[in-house]
């Protein structure tokens, strides 16, 4: 929002202070503001001019060669803009040649289609008051011809641009008054009592009927006559200009000036156009059309408020007027409506039509009905005193039906000290207060109570705490010095998820040189069509702000192969992992968004192999579980069923479920074929590995035991044997543990080779170490079960001893 | 045998390196060597000659061993003393390095965080990021149709859940859980419904903490601010408090920094005012209590949240928030 500084000035004597200071201030104490700019400074040498006459420039259907009367003589200068043409008597600027616009841009003499141009007419864009630029500035004849701008206007002025998030809670400070009444108190100076009090009529004009009082808390309407359209003054359209708003005409211009100045959004509607001069204020019917001011088709319902005529809807409460009963031209009598509308009501018909407004704006913050008697007096005010004839014909009709009580809060000096940290005197409690307008009341127990004035009450202050925070913001937060906490020991409460994620980067990205990514929560939809994946069992967003991720992810793994993709043009062989959430729907509840762990690694495109990456990736796992603390690691195949809704990726052959404790935590897979030949541009293979930590967690943890270190030598034993591929290294173990009897000496069964050798056959080779901690072992015991172990092994799996 | 003697230490005397005085050591003292070979004569020598040949073999044999050993201690000395003069070592040639992995560059400075608050005794909790709208809205005290949902405009779902726009649901969800008092940091994942260009993104991460005393002042607060963002920056910071809206706490406060560029004379990155606006706190509003089930007459507490992608930002000077979300390796691998 825009606050013009000489505006203020209007309810606030600020002679002699610095904007920017004031400004400086303002942020500290009571909002921020994103900026101070000044306008219409240093325009001394443009002057006001009157447009003597008008003619075409031979050769060009847009310039005009205009003749100007700048009160010493006259000058012809070629102008663009198409409001030239309709220009004669009215007055203008002149840019004489030689001068320079705000922009930098240097005025010079020139000949344009030849004709001699002694300067320009500026547009308000050009002479840096607004972003107006449809044509050249105008005014009417009111203005004195021959004098510099800023004489003949007051068009130099400073403006605040104040964050609108910062006053989201204060609908006192969405006009000029209201910031005011702050600026007043943070400077010392006296905010200027209102200097107007109409006289209403007393003439039966207007009827006003509220249906539904809780969405409307009050009505005021009244009834002018003697209305006449034309331009505002200008000092009004200076200060509209100044704020962002263009002046339109008189009548539209108040509406607006009122708004700004004491916050309150009004309408004024043509009389002529209001059937029965009634308003009626009601919901709308369900698929009830209106037709705003621009010229848009609404289309409303029920929690629709309207404000209607004795037939028709004319305009959409607190959001915006209707076209029907727009002011116009030859508009002479007006109906004024200044009204409260409920703050929640206004927000969810200005959301649902989007449609935002200044009015719906202002009325969302949830404005003070008090406020809306206050706009009524100024718009009469206006009118008035402005519109020479006009006159408020009827009373003030106010249907106030919903006024509340502003509440009184007990506050007592010392919460003031306690919550702040600081001692802060009682006078300048109550002196603080006072000046932002709540009364204040010693009581005898030593609490004040404080009544909160009405344009403070209906949102913004209700407690305490919101008291000390007023005292504590004029007080200046920057005054108070830091002051340490009473030491406090707690129990400390351990996050294992925290430490299970710290493990398995560290593990990842220094142990197996992986890089750590992040993703987003969402899954990459395009990667998931073009794997064929199934797009269900995923949570689906309300809004979102690409079709492409228009769901959460399930797997962190589509969002890995995206970028393992897009990484593929830079490098061959690498990989990423990403700790993160993935979420399954829960019916009627949060869904599941456990922690995963999730791995992608490309391999080289070389020989290596799928056994070697497969094994790589198991070990990978392996020393990531083990990092990670998780008990018992097994892998076993998954059924087609435990692939399930991963089959675009999971290679039905080529993976594992991965359990620890007896629990299933994830999988390894090597990347499915298919999906493989669809994302040719990773030109290595690819393995997988998710690992839902959540879950994990429920596994328990591994117990590190200690074990002696060996006192006697043991014995190692190397075997390999021929099998059909068929028989898997873990069923080979098993039988040779078997085969052993499950003989206590032996410490380790570890495979260390797996060789194909063609026709279904494969050699597979084991190191096998015994060893006993009472005694050293012999040769011969240790050979005479290994003998009896071949022979079950060969009997067992039909295998054939290669060596050993 | 004497010649045999003779020739042998000289030819040891001339080895002019370990391995050609390894090969004479294999000619003279292997299975197949001359000096074995006079060694294995004993068998062919009468009986009454074997103890005078065998002590002059032995001699021999001995003689050869410690030249032997001699000549390669020489060897070795020389060896060492030719290596400390020798200057043609390049030592200006690059390392070669053991592929390294690397973390991303936001969960370091994540850790680092999370250890400053751990050693100050606070806890640290992580909690969902899908969300219902009592933890992220109602509970903060930003009832329905509240203006300032428009702050904070929102990813919804189907299933009428949300994805949280802030930390701060986790001071309720910590409320609830946790012995009062305590002090704990929750960061995580935060989502805004906004287009992504070069300083915004949909997603991204912030570190909430929340304190719960009897007692707890805005100048404790302050302190503790001051504390923990020297110790973020490793560096002593100025630090300033003005008036901030956040509907759940009362009174809020957005908190400035001191320039660290400028240190304060006013620069391009504070836009000349000397300061940098850092993070939103404030004293936590009695309806956030209230919400969470707890007696505010009883409690009091702060509570603030902090951008931690701008915190990375700023702190390897990245001008694209995008990379953190992005994947890119090249990107990724300069924070090894």
């Amino acid at each position: 929002m825009y606050i013009s500084w000489n505006w203020l000035n209007r309810h606030v004597d600020l002679s002699g202070l610095d904007p920017h200071v004031v400004g400086e201030e303002f942020t500290l104490k009571c909002a921020e503001l994103e900026g101070v700019e000044e306008i219409g400074g240093g325009l001394d040498k443009f002057r006001t001019v009157r447009v003597e006459a008008v003619a075409p420039v031979e050769g060009s259907d847009h310039l005009t060669q205009v003749t100007v009367q700048d009160g010493e003589g006259t000058v012809t200068v070629v102008c663009g803009a198409p409001n030239a043409k309709e220009s004669v008597g009215c007055v203008a600027v002149l840019a004489p040649a030689g001068c320079t616009l705000p922009d930098g841009t240097e005025i010079k003499q020139a000949t344009i289609r030849g004709v001699e141009s002694s300067g320009m007419l500026a547009s308000e864009k050009e002479l840096g008051l607004s972003d107006n630029h449809d044509g050249i500035l105008l005014f009417d004849s009111a203005v004195t011809p021959g004098q510099a701008l800023p004489q003949a206007v007051p068009v130099h002025d400073f403006v605040w641009e104040v964050d609108n998030k910062a006053i989201t809670h204060r609908p006192d400070l969405w006009g000029h008054r209201g910031i005011a009444r702050e600026v007043a108190l943070l400077v010392g100076r006296k905010l200027k009592p209102l200097d107007y009090e109409p006289v209403y009529g007393s003439e039966d004009r207007v009827e006003v009927v509220v249906d539904d009082p809780d969405l409307c808390p009050r009505y005021c309407a009244a009834y002018f006559t003697g209305v006449r359209i034309e331009s505002s003054p200008q000092w009004m359209q200076c200060l509209l200009r100044a704020t962002g708003i263009r002046p339109i005409s008189n009548v539209v211009d108040f509406t607006n000036f009122v708004m700004l100045d004491v916050g309150n959004p009004m309408h004024a509607f043509d009389a002529k156009d209001v059937s029965g001069n009634k308003i009626v204020v009601r919901r709308a019917e369900d698929g009830e059309i209106v037709k705003t001011l621009d010229g848009q088709d609404r289309k409303c319902d029920a929690d629709t408020l309207l404000i209607c005529d004795a037939e028709r809807p004319v305009a959409i409460a607190g959001v915006m007027g209707g076209e029907n009963s727009e002011i116009s031209p030859d508009t002479h009598e007006v109906i004024l409506e200044a009204a409260n509308f409920n703050a929640g009501n206004v927000r969810k018909t200005s959301v649902r039509l989007g449609l935002r407004t200044d009015a719906s704006a202002r009325f969302e913050k949830a404005l003070d009905p008090v406020g809306a008697a206050g706009a009524a007096r100024l718009f009469t005010h206006l009118m008035e005193s402005l519109i020479e004839g006009c006159k408020v014909v009827s009373p003030l009709v106010d249907v106030a039906a919903r006024m509340q009580t502003p509440p009184a809060i007990r506050l007592h000096p010392d919460a003031v000290s306690e919550r702040l940290g600081i001692d802060v005197p009682i006078g300048q409690i109550r002196s603080v207060l006072m000046g932002l307008g709540f009364q204040v009341q010693d009581r005898s127990s030593g609490e004040l109570h404080v009544l909160v004035p009405s344009w403070r009450a209906t949102r913004d202050v209700s407690i305490p705490e919101d008291l000390i925070e007023e005292i504590g913001r004029v007080h200046g937060y920057l005054n108070i010095p830091p002051k340490p906490p009473r030491v406090l020991i707690t129990k400390p409460q351990r996050s294992k998820g925290k430490e299970q994620d710290r493990a398995a980067r560290r593990y990842l990205s220094a142990g197996c040189g992986m890089h750590e990514v992040l993703s987003y929560a969402f899954t990459w939809k395009p990667m998931l069509e073009r794997l064929g994946a199934d797009l269900g069992g995923r949570l689906i967003m309300a809004n979102t702000i690409s079709a492409d991720m228009d769901r959460m992810r399930r797997s962190l793994v589509p969002n890995l192969l995206k970028f393992a993709e897009e990484n593929s043009r830079y490098y061959e062989a690498f990989g990423l992992y990403e700790v993160g959430r993935a979420f399954q729907p829960i019916e009627g509840e949060l869904p599941n968004q456990n922690r995963h762990v999730t791995l992608l690694v490309v391999h080289p495109d070389d020989d290596t192999g799928a056994e070697a990456q497969y094994r790589q990736l198991r070990g990978t796992v392996d020393g990531l579980l083990a990092d990670v603390g998780a008990p018992d690691v097994t892998y076993r195949r998954p059924t087609a069923d435990e692939i399930g809704w991963r089959a675009a990726w999971v290679h039905p052959k080529r993976s594992a479920v991965v359990s620890a404790g007896g629990i299933d935590v994830g999988y390894i897979t090597l990347l499915h074929p298919r999906a493989a030949k669809v994302l040719d541009d990773i030109k290595g293979q690819v393995a997988l590995a998710e690992i839902d930590l959540d879950v994990l967690l429920t596994a328990g943890e591994a117990e590190p035991r200690y074990e002696a270190v060996p006192k006697y030598p043991g014995i190692g034993f190397d075997v390999s044997f021929e099998v059909t591929e068929a028989v898997t290294a873990d069923a080979l173990v098993a039988e040779i543990r078997a085969g052993l009897k499950d003989w206590e000496l032996l410490r380790q069964c570890a495979l260390f080779d797996n060789y194909h050798l063609g026709d279904g056959k494969k050699s597979v080779s084991f190191h096998l170490d015994f060893r006993s901690d009472e005694r050293s072992l012999k040769d011969k015991e240790v050979h005479k079960r290994v003998k009896k172990m071949i022979k079950h092994v060969e009997g067992a799996v039909g295998a054939s001893l290669r060596g050993g | 045998m004497e010649t045999l003697q003779a020739e042998a230490l000289a030819a040891i005397g001339d080895a002019s390196d370990a391995a050609a005085l390894r090969t004479l050591e294999v000619q003279l003292l292997g299975k197949k060597g001359t000096v074995t070979a006079l060694s294995k004569g004993i068998r062919e020598v009468p009986n009454e000659q074997k103890r005078e040949y065998g002590q002059a073999a032995n001699a021999v044999k001995t003689a050869v061993v410690t030249g032997i050993e001699s000549r390669r201690a020489a060897l070795q000395d020389a060896a060492i003393t030719a290596e400390l003069t020798d200057d043609t070592f390049d030592v200006t040639l690059p390392g070669t390095r053991t592929k390294g992995g690397t973390l991303h560059p936001l969960t370091q400075v994540q850790d680092r965080v999370e250890e400053i608050f751990q050693s100050m005794g606070y806890h640290v909790f992580d909690y969902p990021e899908v969300e219902d709208d009592f933890h992220n809205f109602q509970a903060l005290n930003i009832p329905e149709d509240h203006p300032a949902r428009d702050m904070q405009d929102t990813f919804w779902l189907e299933s009428g859940h949300l994805l949280r726009t802030h930390t701060s649901p986790g001071q309720i969800r910590a409320l609830q859980e946790y012995e009062l008092p305590f002090r704990a940091v929750f960061p995580g994942k935060v989502f805004r419904y906004e287009a992504i260009d070069a300083s915004h993104e949909h997603t991204f991460h912030q570190i909430e903490g929340i304190m719960v005393d009897k007692v707890v002042s805005a100048a404790n607060l302050i302190s503790a601010m001051k504390i923990c963002l020297s110790e973020i920056f490793g560096r002593e910071v100025t630090i300033r408090l003005r008036p901030g809206y956040f509907p759940f706490v009362e009174p809020g406060f957005e908190l400035d920094m001191g320039c660290l560029i400028c240190n304060g004379d006013g620069c391009r990155v504070c836009k000349q005012s000397g300061w940098v606006e850092f993070l939103g706190c404030g004293l936590i509003h009695p309806n956030v209590f209230r919400a969470a089930g707890i007696d505010s007459d009883k409690w009091q507490g702060w509570a603030f949240g902090m951008g931690l992608s701008r915190l990375v930002m700023m702190r390897y000077g990245i001008d694209d928030i995008r990379h953190l979300m992005g994947g890119d390796i090249r990107f990724l691998r300069q924070f090894g």
